[in-house]
């Protein structure tokens, strides 16, 4: 009985509202992550219906099915939907879903910024499917090089569908890489070390620091174009200084590390799952945290092997095809670790082995290809043609899709609570690889005939024509198989018998509640001494619904999880997480509000919604902490905790320190644009460069000094840091309305004016947050043991002081020079 | 590379096949994890370090052989491109547009821009493919060993009009060369 | 977090070595570092770019050097497997400053 009683009083801490008003206000992990993998499977179904429309096209020569602009749209729509709409949201729903319950907690960090993170998802893949819809899809391929994109050759707003609405969802996969790192390592079960985790964890935190690292240049490559376009700022314009050399360097930057980024999580999945179907422990947990590792730094130094045909000297590519090469190493020795564990164990050929297998066969076969491209002037071939295609669907196909459809039906005993009704799994599995092999392999042959990417057709007597053929007849079968896959998922769903709990008795955590999981996932939380705490203790599930962990008591209407060290897992404090709200879909229609201003081309309109978003932002922040001290509250038995209003290192700390890395290496990225600029792009040196000029260094330097120096101590003098971040404003103001020639004349003064930007935005943050610190020390939410917030406001701080003096040095010294 | 990447696709598929085929189902305790030195320390990390430390050094011997170094014999083309035609400057001042026309048995550098967007330059019976980058000036080293006709086409997607940008290579003997030129060398 | 920051030094050292690698590399073209021979085969790009690659070995060999003899917890193994990673990176990283011309 006090299983159900306790269980009664979580649930209503921790349950979303019913109907339509719980739905838009629920910020529940559990809900987030179903609605991010329904969604991705939503977009990937459209993506697969545009790649079915391409594959009629090339199915026959001098087709007329449909035209160049409606072929462009397709192919460009067909990768952007698969890649940003489908794969990255996949796996961070998966991840949302899972990592709090395989870790032993109740919800991910920031609940609201998952909840943001979904809307903005849901909003910003609209948007493009509506373009689509209206006919103004982006067409200049999924990686939009310019000139093509640019204003000049894509006068219509197809590109900035592409550069608007992608961006938005980047917002979503940042505050997801963000919220992912910082779970995983601050909030896990008692005495969970690092060496306890569950691989998949490791997995997701590589992949959260890549996503960190990696996402940064896209966006700053993005806003550039979308800048070109608007305001005729010329990045990418050789005519006027720019490069569009500098677009594939930001943006292959992003894009190598994104496949990594997509392949991670699956292979975390995969090494999740295969030691159950072999019922045995992985064999070498420690040889994979080193290669995860390996992967997530090695694959930061491939990019330009996207670029081996551009022109860039041979020994500068020797670098990146040695990395390239080298970059299989890691991925060997989780292959072959994964097949030593198959052998190691007793393997069954249940239904997520059987994709297991599936995905074992086609990622190998793509790396494999990989490799062959790595060489350079075996890739000065391939490279443009159908081989490419074929190598980057069969690991990406193999690497991702496979081991997601496995983790599917491995989980979905989980998500649902219910078994299987049909065994439609294993029909769907032979249609979805056969029919995949058909399509693809045909692609090796048709590129080493020749046959370059991106052409809606070709001619009868260039020898493609039944290599096309069997290629799309391969396509249909292999829909037929995603159609039978989604059925058999829908019928389990929604008509599958009850279930029992753990049908695959796996050993992680979990699989130590009810399913379909509660709102709170545990009624108390688990201490762990191993890596299998459900092997150790098969009443596990039993013994927290009674509440005999940690944190097993409702009180206060508190969403309380456990925070602790990072690396040993002992426990800190207690994180207080926010409730149900508004904010996070107010906040990404506003946003919304503003990107669409942004492509309606109303330029004076869309500053107006960032003033909503940050009086949103305002209010968010305003509505956690306490105007009075707690103490420690008791946590387990005897033991003690502070809360996270209490305590040092939190989430919210973390968090902080994550964002600012991220929107540092947009800034380096910046900064590595204007040095690229300035020694590879045509037309160089500009015909004006700054004006030599000392007051607004000496203010900027005062200011930030200021600045620095206020927020020493805590809660020190915000108002003077105020007045120092003002100072710095101006300073940069300045700048760029007296000294700086107009950003439109030459890529030197656009790139100059847009490092000045960056500086102002952070200032621009810097100085609203002391605004508020200012606000929330005069209403008491700071003082006694309540010190996160002047912790947290003083990294923005000293980060803005930081970037102003850095962007004022970097500008004024061509000035001093000249 | 091919003979290579086979071989060790056969190994992985026969390990994989090999594990299920390995005993009889059944309820037998699960066995002690076997070997991790084996499967990570020589074919995770020992085999691949080899085979992939060789085909770097292949790779970046035989790419150094495809460089345009200088050579006495050497005959400089400007290359052009534009939506959606290829203009071609030989030496001796002749023009063409759609065909590209070289000696054959000499080395021959292409100095290849474009006008307006990304195209490719890509004639696949003889050299690799080099970019077409408005605003930069890229250098491509052919070599064809016979005369005749080869097949050239675009291989930067380039907008609608991209599948009918291709054109022609014609490789001339010596004196077709003499006189395609002008008795420019 | 400075643990796992830590556990990756043999990694950052490659990537620190990679970035310079390339930035010099860079550098050097466009100030026509190569038409500068200083013995036979041996330029001022090459004699710059593999001073550079043998500073990043250095720094590789010291990273495994300060991890030898690693305690047996996890994170400590893992930067020792780390260590030697990111030094043969390093090392297969700069080959062909010694087997490609600079610029071509």
């Amino acid at each position: 009985m006090k299983a159900l009683r306790l269980h009664r009083e979580m649930d209503a801490i921790w349950r979303t509202e019913p109907g339509w008003r719980g739905a838009l206000r629920s910020v529940n992990h559990s809900d987030m992550g179903k609605r991010f993998i329904v969604a991705a499977f939503v977009f990937f179904s459209i993506g697969g219906v545009l790649a079915m429309l391409i594959r009629a096209q090339l199915a026959t020569p001098h087709s007329a099915f449909v035209g160049p602009e409606v072929y462009n749209q397709l192919f460009t729509m067909h990768g952007s939907i698969m890649m940003f709409l489908f794969a990255i949201p996949m796996f961070e729903g998966l991840a949302m879903y899972l990592l709090p319950k395989m870790l032993g907690a109740r919800d991910m960090a920031y609940p609201r910024l998952s909840a943001l993170g979904w809307w903005c998802y849901l909003f910003g893949g609209t948007i493009l499917i509506v373009a689509m819809l209206a006919g103004v899809a982006p067409d200049a391929g999924w990686f939009l090089y310019p000139p093509l994109s640019g204003k000049q050759w894509t006068p219509g707003i197809n590109s900035d569908v592409w550069l608007l609405g992608i961006t938005f969802v980047e917002v979503s996969a940042m505050c997801a890489a963000i919220e992912i790192a910082v779970s995983i390592l601050k909030l896990r079960a008692a005495g969970m070390r690092l060496d306890r985790m569950p691989l998949f964890a490791w997995y997701l935190l590589a992949t959260a620091g890549m996503m960190i690292f990696g996402f940064p240049p896209l966006i700053l490559g993005s806003i550039l174009l979308e800048v070109e376009r608007a305001f005729g700022w010329p990045f990418y314009t050789p005519a006027l200084g720019g490069s569009p050399l500098l677009w594939q360097h930001l943006f292959w930057l992003f894009g190598h590390p994104e496949v990594y980024i997509i392949f991670l999580p699956a292979a975390g999945a995969v090494s999740t799952i295969l030691p159950v179907m072999a019922r045995t422990r992985i064999l070498g947990y420690g040889a994979l945290v080193a290669a995860v590792m390996a992967m997530a730094f090695l694959s930061f130094g491939l990019w330009v092997h996207h670029m081996f045909t551009t022109g860039i000297p041979h020994m500068a590519l020797g670098f990146f095809s040695a990395a390239s090469t080298m970059v299989a190493i890691p991925t060997a020795v989780q292959i072959f670790a994964w097949l030593g564990t198959l052998w190691s164990g007793r393997p069954q050929l249940k239904l997520p082995m059987l994709y297991l297998i599936g995905f074992f066969i086609v990622f190998v076969l793509g790396g494999l290809t990989g490799v062959m491209l790595a060489v350079v002037p075996f890739d000065a071939q391939a490279h443009d043609t159908a081989f490419v295609t074929a190598h980057l669907h069969y690991v990406l196909v193999g690497g991702f899709v496979f081991p997601m459809l496995a983790a599917a039906y491995y989980w979905l005993p989980h998500f649902t609570g219910r078994g299987r009704v049909m065994r439609l799994g294993e029909a769907a599995f032979w249609l979805i690889f056969v029919g995949f092999n058909l399509t693809f392999f045909m692609m090796h042959l048709t590129g080493l005939l020749g046959m370059p990417r991106r052409i809606d057709t070709y001619s009868a007597d260039m020898g493609w024509t039944w290599l096309n053929l069997l290629s799309s007849v391969g396509s249909f079968v292999m829909a037929f198989g995603f159609a039978l896959f989604a059925i058999d998922v829908g019928l389990q769903i929604w008509l599958g018998r009850r279930y029992r709990r753990n049908p695959w008795q796996a050993g992680t955590l979990e699989w130590a509640m009810l399913t379909p999981a509660p709102s709170y996932n545990f009624a108390s939380l688990p201490t762990v001494a191993s890596r299998d705490p459900v092997a150790d203790t098969p009443d596990l599930c039993v013994r927290l619904a009674r509440g005999e962990g940690w944190l097993g008591e409702a009180r206060h209407g508190w969403r309380e999880t456990l925070a602790v060290d990072m690396v040993t897992g002992e426990p800190e404090h207690i994180a207080i997480l926010p409730h149900n709200s508004w904010l996070p879909i107010a906040m990404a229609a506003t946003l919304g509000g503003f990107f669409l201003a942004m492509l309606a081309g109303l330029y004076v309109v869309a500053p107006l919604f960032l003033i909503g978003v940050a009086a949103i932002g305002w209010h968010w922040g305003w509505t956690q902490g306490r105007r009075d001290d707690v103490g420690t509250v008791p946590a387990a038995g005897d033991r003690c905790l502070p809360t996270a209003y209490e305590a040092s290192g939190t989430t919210g700390w973390w968090g902080s320190i994550f964002a600012l890395i991220a929107s540092a290496t947009l800034f380096t990225s910046l900064l590595f644009g204007y040095a690229f600029l300035w020694t590879v792009a045509p037309n160089w040196p500009p015909p004006d460069v700054i004006s030599p000029t000392w007051w607004q260094p000496m203010l900027a330097l005062a200011g930030a000094g200021a600045a620095l120096a206020a927020m020493r101590r805590d809660a020190a003098a915000p108002a003077l840091a105020l007045a120092g971040q003002v100072a710095l404003l101006a300073a940069l103001v300045g700048l760029l309305a007296f000294a700086l020639p107009a950003p439109t004349t030459h890529a030197y003064a656009a790139t100059s004016a847009a490092v000045a930007a960056y500086a102002l935005f952070h200032v621009g943050i810097a100085v609203l947050m002391l605004a508020f610190l200012r606000a929330r020390i005069r209403a008491g939410y700071v003082g006694g043991a309540r010190r996160n917030e002047p912790r947290i406001v003083r990294l923005w701080n000293d980060h803005a002081a930081g970037a102003g003096v850095v962007a004022m040095l970097v500008l004024a010294i061509p000035g001093w020079l000249a | 590379m091919l003979g290579g990447a086979t071989l060790l696709a056969i190994l992985v598929f026969v390990l994989l096949a090999a594990a299920f085929l390995r005993r009889d189902p059944g309820d037998a305790p699960a066995r002690p994890a076997s070997r991790p030195a084996l499967w990570i320390g020589w074919l995770g990390l020992a085999m691949p370090g080899a085979v992939l430390t060789v085909l770097l050094g292949y790779a970046l011997v035989v790419g150094a052989r495809t460089l345009p170094r200088p050579a006495p014999d050497m005959v400089t083309v400007g290359v052009e491109a534009r939506r959606y035609a290829w203009a071609f400057r030989h030496p001796g001042g002749r023009m063409t547009t759609g065909e590209l026309h070289i000696p054959a048995g000499r080395p021959v550098d292409l100095s290849i821009t474009a006008t307006d967007v990304i195209h490719s330059f890509w004639v696949p019976r003889l050299a690799g493919k080099m970019d077409a980058i408005p605003g930069h000036t890229n250098v491509l080293r052919i070599v064809a060993a016979q005369p005749g006709t080869y097949r050239g086409e675009c291989a930067e997607y380039c907008g609608t009009g991209h599948k009918d940008h291709g054109f022609t290579v014609v490789a001339h003997d010596a004196a077709g060369w003499a006189t395609f030129t002008g008795g420019a060398r | 977090m400075t643990a796992l920051v830590r556990m990756s030094a043999g990694l950052i050292v490659w990537a620190v070595t990679f970035c310079v690698l390339y930035g010099l590399h860079g550098v050097g073209c466009t100030a026509g570092w190569p038409s500068t021979p200083l013995t036979g085969w041996i330029d001022l790009h090459r004699a710059i770019l593999a001073a550079a690659w043998l500073a990043g070995i250095a720094a590789g060999v010291a990273v495994v050097l300060a991890f030898r003899a690693p305690r047996p917890t996890l994170i400590a193994r893992t930067g020792w497997r780390l260590a030697w990673v990111g030094l043969i990176a390093t090392m297969a990283t700069g080959l062909p400053i010694l087997v490609l011309p600079a610029c071509l």
